[in-house]
């Protein structure tokens, strides 16, 4: 429990505007996208740095939790305090603090709404892909925290990729400055990448510097349909095996569609096994010759219908519906468990086989759809959490669909984290000694425990 | 109105997944999740659950919603918010314990209900400082009296003499028979607006019928919570309309129509269904109303050009959301050849009026206007131009506060070539 001083002290930090404590701030921030629910303590929302600084000594010295938080859309649970505590919002600090075209490089404080800059870059001709389902309102902070994926990490990469020096907060209280402001740097260790991913659990991120790229000239977007799910996954390993390297190359099956289509009414084929949206990037030329071969390609592994979308409205009519999948399948069921495994892409037409057939044998309604380019799977699980054979039949399905992504070389999570989630599952993946390594490092960066606990590792492990 | 068992089921959709957030006005400019719909709606569900009572900043942020439905838009599961909403503000209302802008607003339009008299200390109070020619009953009345209490510095000039009360016949022209909701702008203050819509529909070939009874469309009440209140409003003006023999419902107010068509068959569904099915099948937007009735080639003869000029349009919420009306203004628009249409960057961008919303949250409301007064700076047209009264209203005072010069009408005005610069 905080005590009445240490909430004086925190108001005095913040001022007293941006300390909550009342029963309304707590009941709002202590959701996030996974719709599971615990209360904090407290809510600050620090204006700088230097507030930051003076609530995390204080949090060092109390001690008591401190959970930072983006803009709560995570889907594991990241910004969850589920063991009461502080939460830290970054709402406040929202700037964009510098765009250096010369040097292709963005700074931007950890509350920036990734679609905002995305917006902001594309003004001055520059391009930051990280794309995550939820860019317009998710947060860089949280992107970094989670190392949040998107449709175009295919081609593009990941938030890593592009995150290349950072300042935080660390648990002592103390500022540090990792990684670079240039293209290259081999200083020391790898800090930087060791933060992005961490989830809130070794330092507060208060700045993040990163890499741009010049705006592709040309987009083109193409949807392919077809009667098989393995016809559609097939495809992709051609098309990347053929050397067609698309900006995207998403999937979405039977039910997928169905789900999507009864919500946005677009015209998508209900009747359609499986269909694959397409995007290439890059100068005008070369996009419309790849588009045209991608289309040929889908043709002749057996697609009945191939659209090219013919202007940038179609085309966002077609990615709205991608991006709709994954609200849109309550429509079947109240509650799901959504699980984000990858595979190696060749392995895509397996665990899509693999799927189907747990799904039949334990009498349950998975749907998959996603990024087939870079074998990340959504696999959602639809079911109704008050009916306790459903959720037993569930965790016994979800372990088999684990069990069978690592026996094809795969990783539990693409791009949503551990969390809370899937934290019991962290040791079929994750041998003693790397957790040992793991739990080493957490200890040196925080050894009193007070930066977002109770996330990735389970007490006992 | 959503009964107690249905808003359980309505709350229980939301899955948090945060696309709200994306589109929300209020959040926009304030960043706090209680101001966004997930966050309204989880506290609502620990309302429900008995861990949370209605305490007074419970109540502020019920308060500090337009109802524009933006996320009932966005929603993947469709989560009515409105609905909601406006039900724990009826909620509110119920236990005594709504706001001081809401009770005040309730009381004076109590008065409707049992015309003639009952006018609240405040509203008579406000009534004698500032707005005479505005009767209690009037919706608008809230938002005159409250300038004074709010300091509010821009009050649009009232007409000379109500709309209502300036027609000679209330029967106008030859054709199928179109009854003419008015609205409380469309009578006290934009009368020039009730002009044009007559003459255009005049013009569309149509016969027009005004009828004079017709009173306050009960949007204020509802939206506050005052589901009875709304109810007497919806029975007495839907009967008025019927007994008219008129065929159809015009209005040029969005927020007048979405009531009229989509809140009042709701409100009347048990007691009087031939009124509600009249009414959701009959009234209807102006300009839904004419491109839907008449060809192009009517329609090319209906308008007249005001001459070339750079317009920008901007969508109601009432419209876009609640009626799904975007493309129908933009199709008249089309007409004009001399005009230049410049689209606005968001088209979803809200003006921040949401009624009783820019009285209980008067600075936030213009918070929100500022950005889009923004925006319409930025692409710089003469003439901003819209399908709502609110809306109208609210793009006037931001144009007056910003200094931005434009000619600030109702499209009713564009079609008519009645544009002074």
């Amino acid at each position: 429990m905080l005590s009445r001083e240490t909430i004086r002290e925190l108001s005095k930090i913040v001022g007293r505007r941006h300390c909550r404590t009342d029963p309304e701030d707590l009941i709002c921030y202590g959701y996030d996208a996974t719709d599971l629910r615990y209360n904090p303590e407290a809510v600050v929302f620090p204006a700088d740095v230097q507030e930051i600084v003076g609530i995390v000594r204080l949090a060092n010295e109390i001690p008591f939790y401190l959970i930072p938080r983006g803009a709560g859309s995570g889907m594991s649970g990241g910004s969850l305090p589920v063991r009461g505590g502080v939460v830290l919002g970054l709402s406040r600090m929202n700037r964009i603090l510098s765009i250096d075209p010369e040097n292709m490089v963005a700074v931007v404080e950890p509350g920036v709404v990734t679609g905002h800059l995305q917006d902001k870059l594309a003004e001055q001709g520059l391009f930051y892909p990280p794309d995550p389902a939820s860019l317009a309102f998710c947060t860089i902070g949280g992107n970094v925290a989670e190392c949040a994926g998107g449709a175009r990490a295919l081609k593009y990469g990941v938030t890593k990729d592009y995150v290349i020096g950072l300042e935080a907060v660390l648990a002592s209280g103390e500022l540090v400055k990792t990684g670079v402001q240039t293209a290259k740097g081999v200083v020391g260790y790898d800090l930087t990448k060791l933060l992005v991913g961490s989830e809130g659990t070794l330092a507060i991120i208060t700045k993040v510097v990163l890499k741009l790229l010049p705006q592709p000239e040309s987009r083109r977007t193409l949807m392919a349909v077809f009667n098989r799910l393995s016809e559609a996954v097939e495809t992709v390993t051609k098309i990347i095996k053929a050397g067609l390297l698309p900006s995207a190359l998403e999937f979405m099956d039977q039910r997928s569609i169905q789900c999507v289509e009864e919500y946005l009414q677009i015209g998508l084929p209900r009747d359609a096994g499986a269909l694959l949206l397409i995007e290439v990037d890059g100068v005008r030329e070369g996009v419309v010759r790849h588009a045209e071969e991608i289309r040929t390609l889908c043709l002749g592994q057996g697609a009945r219908q191939v659209d090219v979308a013919a202007n940038e409205e179609e085309a966002e009519t077609l990615w709205q519906a991608r991006r709709a999948v994954s609200p849109a399948l309550f429509k079947l069921n109240p509650h799901k468990v959504s699980e984000d495994i990858a595979v190696p892409r060749s392995r895509i037409p397996d665990i899509v086989a693999k799927l189907e057939e747990i799904g039949e044998r334990f009498r349950l309604i998975i749907l998959c759809f996603g990024h087939a380019g870079d074998g990340n799977v959504h696999v959602n699980i639809m079911l109704n959490r008050n009916d306790a054979d459903e959720v037993a039949r569930t965790e016994q399905a979800v372990n088999e669909i684990f069990q069978a992504t690592l026996a094809l070389g795969g990783t539990l999570s693409g791009e949503h984290g551990i969390g809370i989630t899937k934290i019991p599952y962290l040791g079929m993946e994750i041998d003693k000694l790397g957790l040992e390594a793991m739990r080493r490092i957490k200890k040196a960066f925080d050894p009193r425990g007070i930066l977002n606990p109770g996330k990735i590792f389970l007490d006992s492990d | 109105m959503l009964k107690q068992f249905e808003i359980s089921q309505e709350l229980e959709r939301c899955s948090r997944c945060g696309s709200c957030m994306a589109v929300c006005p209020v959040y926009r400019e304030t960043g706090e999740e209680g101001m966004v719909a997930r966050g309204k709606l989880s506290l609502i569900e620990a309302n429900q659950r008995g861990e949370l009572h209605q305490s007074r900043k419970f109540q502020e942020l019920m308060e500090a919603c337009l109802l524009c439905s933006g996320c009932v838009h966005q929603c993947a599961n469709s989560v009515r918010v409105d609905k909601i909403i406006q039900w724990q503000r009826s909620r509110l209302r119920r236990d005594g314990k709504a706001g001081w802008t809401a009770s005040l607003a309730a009381s004076t339009l109590e008065a409707v209900g049992k015309w003639p008299t009952l006018v609240s200390q405040a509203g008579s109070l406000a009534q004698a400082l500032f707005c005479k020619k505005i009767p209690a009953e009037s919706g608008l009345q809230l938002r005159f009296s409250l300038a004074v209490l709010s300091q509010r510095r821009y009050v649009p000039k009232l007409s000379a003499s109500p709309f209502l009360a300036q027609l000679p016949v209330n029967r106008l022209g030859s054709g199928p028979r179109v009854g003419l909701f008015v609205g409380c702008v469309g009578n006290y203050i934009a009368t020039e607006v009730s002009e044009a819509t007559v003459e255009l529909l005049r013009r569309g070939g149509f016969q027009v019928v005004i009828p004079a009874e017709q009173r306050c469309c009960g949007m204020a009440a509802w939206a506050s919570g005052d589901v009875a209140t709304a109810s007497i409003l919806a029975q007495h003006n839907s009967e008025v309309f019927l007994k008219s023999g008129c065929q159809w419902i015009v209005s040029a107010c969005g927020t007048c129509t979405t009531q009229l068509s989509v809140r009042m068959p709701e409100l009347l569904e048990q007691t009087a269904p031939n009124e509600a099915r009249f009414l959701s099948q009959k009234s209807m937007d102006l300009m839904a109303f004419l491109t839907r009735q008449l060809g192009p080639e009517k329609l090319g003869q209906m308008v007249k050009s005001p001459g070339s000029l750079k317009l920008s349009y901007h969508d109601p919420c009432h419209l876009r959301y609640h009626q799904g009306i975007f493309r129908e203004p933009r199709q008249l628009l089309s007409l004009l050849s001399e005009i230049h249409v410049a689209e606005l960057s968001d088209t979803q961008q809200c003006c921040g009026h949401g009624g009783l919303f820019n009285v209980s949250n008067y600075r936030l409301s213009n918070q929100i206007n500022a950005r889009r007064m923004a925006q319409v700076e930025k692409v710089g047209p003469e003439v901003l131009a819209t399908g709502c009264m609110g809306c109208l209203l609210q793009l006037q005072e931001g144009n007056w506060r910003h200094g931005l010069g434009l000619t600030v009408c109702h499209l009713a005005e564009v079609l008519m070539g009645r544009v002074a610069r």
